[in-house]
């Protein structure tokens, strides 16, 4: 059986085996090698695609955001210095695009995800196919009420807490490495994520 | 602390994002107040909320990002050492120096000073180098991208004889499928260097028949190591999709290319929507097998099983 000592211990020659994979491939994908490019975009392209759903709610936003995410990354790949993570570096250009977005959306007077339709206003992600099938009907239906509440209290954040949240709850990163990601200090992150769940409790706490 | 204090910072403390002694005052004051504990609970039920409804990435959007990733890279990769990409980066180097700009616009007057001043001295001394075996003469930066240094040998008295092979550009117009235009196309998809133009040249070989197409979209499928590249390829092997050779191949690509992307295309192209193409049993049991197979990408699977749906075949090997 394992000690807590050598469990710590696996634990932290797992985390340096897998950042020193990590550095193996970025200097690969430095030297021009495509394939090695190719592993960290799909080591990293799926949660950046849900984080840019999740802030977007918009498919079609989320896809140019991840377009665009990840030519940047390819372009400037020769000037990253290993000042930050490649996560962290990645997220700052992700935050930075998801800002965009919400920014020209402002000045489109764009709703975020509403469409109208012959039933009425929708949700354009409601066309976004549900992969969990064989769902109880009552209890999908309760979901989607759910799933709307919280998309509602979710655009009543400013950009930046929408941001700070999604980044710290869903993607699972530290206040510090959220802080580098979007230019301010650990403190201004964690103001902006106290506020970002005052509002949620708030608005939430009923459902609990 | 007061209890007002710790459940405003239940979801940090959650978070694991207190510093460690207000961690430690939370943690005394849940000790000893129920009422906290069960902030604390109902904290932690909508966490848990929030993590149910967490939406699932569209396996179908995910892979469309993908390949329209891996096509734009291709095309983004136009030789990064070609002459603008270097001058850029050098103008790049003197925002570095001085990132004000007047320094800028004054280093801008400098260099059109400088250029104009050793062109005045050229035209009366001529270059230091004997540039006019280049014909037309080209100016120095211009030497580079035209040529290309075949063999260096020494010369007499120190000197140094270079042998150099000189790229001349011309332009061919015409349609796509006019003779020399298709053979130059057919030879571009084999460029080693550049995948873009190998890109390019397939797109405009699409839909254009002929054993000469069909075998270099073949060999693009089989050997090139660009996956962009390759997709390209099967997009434009749709109009072969009864030829048994190509078929052959397809199934190959199926069982054996290691692009998830490319797998799928495969697929699609093998099994149209208009059903019009010959399932064969070897086709049939491959699709099984990937559809079967634990390690395969959920996305191919799913396309294998539509495929069979198709065709009304078991989803299983039995």
């Amino acid at each position: 059986m394992e000690t807590g000592a050598q469990v710590i211990r696996n634990a932290a020659v797992a985390a340096t085996s897998e950042r020193s994979d990590e550095y193996a491939l970025i200097r690969a994908a430095q030297r021009g090698d495509e394939n090695a490019f190719a592993e960290l975009v799909r080591a990293y392209d799926q949660n950046v695609l849900r984080m840019a759903l999740n802030i977007l709610h918009s498919p079609e936003d989320a896809r140019d955001v991840y377009q665009e995410a990840f030519l940047r990354v390819y372009r400037n790949l020769g000037k990253f210095r290993f000042d930050c993570t490649f996560g962290t570096w990645l997220y700052r250009i992700v935050a930075n695009l998801c800002l965009d977005q919400i920014r020209r959306r402002k000045v489109r007077k764009e709703e975020t995800s509403r469409v109208e339709t012959s039933e009425g206003e929708v949700d354009r992600f409601q066309f976004v196919p549900e992969e969990r099938a064989g769902v109880d009907p009552q209890r999908a239906l309760l979901s989607k009420e759910v799933k709307q509440r919280i998309d509602e209290v979710l655009d009543q954040l400013s950009p930046r807490e929408r941001i700070v949240f999604e980044m710290r709850h869903y993607q699972g990163l530290r206040l510090r490495a959220i802080g580098e990601a979007l230019g301010v200090t650990e403190e201004a992150a964690k103001n902006c994520l106290f506020r970002a769940t005052q509002k949620m409790r708030t608005a939430l706490g009923d459902l609990a | 602390m007061s209890c007002q204090h710790v459940q405003s910072n239940l979801s940090l403390y959650l978070y694991g994002e207190l510093d460690f002694a207000a961690e430690e005052l939370v943690e005394e004051h849940l000790l000893s107040c129920a009422f906290c504990q069960q902030a604390l609970a109902r904290e932690k039920s909508w966490h848990a909320t929030l993590n149910s409804q967490q939406t699932s990435v569209p396996l179908d959007l995910l892979a469309e990002c993908r390949q329209e990733l891996s096509v734009q890279v291709a095309r983004s990769v136009k030789s990064p050492d070609e002459f603008p990409a270097r001058l850029r980066r050098w103008w790049d180097g003197l925002y570095v120096i001085s990132a004000a700009w007047p320094a800028r616009v004054a280093a801008a007057i400098l260099l059109m000073v400088l250029g104009f001043g050793a062109g005045r001295w050229a035209d009366q001394k001529g270059f230091p180098y004997n540039l006019q075996r280049f014909s037309p003469p080209l100016a120095p930066h211009m030497v580079a991208p035209y040529t290309r240094v075949r063999n260096i040998e020494p010369g007499e008295n120190g000197r140094v004889r270079l042998v150099v092979d000189r790229i001349e550009e011309s332009q061919l117009v015409g349609s796509a499928s006019d003779d020399q235009i298709r053979k130059a196309l057919l030879s571009a998809t084999s460029d080693p260097a550049d995948p873009a133009l190998r890109v390019d040249s397939l797109d405009y070989l699409r839909g254009q028949t002929g054993d000469d197409v069909r075998d270099a979209l073949l060999t693009c499928v089989r050997t090139d190591r660009n996956a962009a590249v390759r997709l390209k390829a099967l997009e434009a092997l749709r109009s072969f999709s009864n030829d048994p050779g190509t078929r052959h191949t397809l199934v190959e690509v199926l069982k054996h290319d290691d692009n998830a992307g490319v797998r799928a295309e495969a697929i699609d192209v093998l099994l149209p929507p208009t059903p019009q193409f010959d399932v064969t049993p070897d086709l049939l049991r491959v699709l099984q097998q990937v559809s079967d197979s634990r390690q395969e990408n959920d996305y191919v699977r799913q396309r294998c099983l539509q495929a069979l749906e198709t065709t009304h075949a078991a989803a299983k090997v039995y």
